[in-house]
């Protein structure tokens, strides 16, 4: 289907079906190669974004709703923008909450720690690495051994990109 | 009724399944004039 470039409105359609099937890896597929066909059409990112919000892929379709409410503003992207966001504020929340040990809460890095997360709701990649458990250990880990935890680089990286936003609040 | 049209009823009734059959048949269809034309 994706040979023919008429056929960009039954790939958008059949997209639109599979993610009311909640099928979100076969609406990823047809919207992709929609996007490939009619990459102004906005609707074909809003299928797009549709599809990787159903798989939990945030960062992806807030980029994909951006785009299209950029080509086509539309009030359900603008809905969905926002409901990232939100999505975002709860993660940061929990983040901050629950995942910190009381300990780390209560004291001065607990209190840096906070004002980091504050940079990072706008960055959703940060953001996605944050709420990762194999991460969250490895940044854990660091109240016992922060030498030893920045040596990771995957850390380092991230750290280095909390500390940026610190800078520039 | 043309196919298209029927899909599109099938996704309005929520007949997803349906709907998902009769878009690929017409995904088929298009590209075998597609190829033929080409």
């Amino acid at each position: 289907m994706d040979e023919d470039p008429e056929n960009y409105l039954i790939l958008s359609n059949r997209s639109a079906t599979y993610i009311k099937l909640e099928k979100y890896e076969e609406a990823l597929i047809d919207a992709a190669k929609c996007t490939k066909l009619k990459p102004d059409w906005g609707k074909a990112w809003g299928r797009l974004a549709g599809a990787l919000h159903g798989q939990g892929k945030y960062d992806d379709a807030l980029v994909a709703y951006n785009k299209a409410n950029e080509l086509e503003p539309n009030e359900v992207y603008v809905k969905m923008i926002a409901e990232i966001k939100q999505k975002f504020n709860e993660m940061k929340s929990k983040l901050v909450n629950e995942s910190l040990p009381a300990e780390m809460k209560d004291s001065q890095m607990g209190d840096l720690f906070a004002s980091m997360f504050d940079t990072v709701v706008d960055n959703p990649k940060i953001m996605e690495k944050l709420t990762n458990p194999d991460f969250q250990s490895k940044v854990l880990s660091m109240q016992s051994n922060p030498i030893e935890a920045l040596k990771d680089q995957e850390v380092m990286n991230i750290m280095m990109e909390m500390m940026k936003g610190l800078k520039t609040k | 009724m043309d196919k298209k049209e029927q899909a599109n009823n099938y996704f309005k009734e929520e007949k997803y399944e349906e709907a998902i059959k009769t878009y690929s048949e017409i995904g088929r269809r298009s590209r075998k004039l597609f190829n033929f034309i080409k």
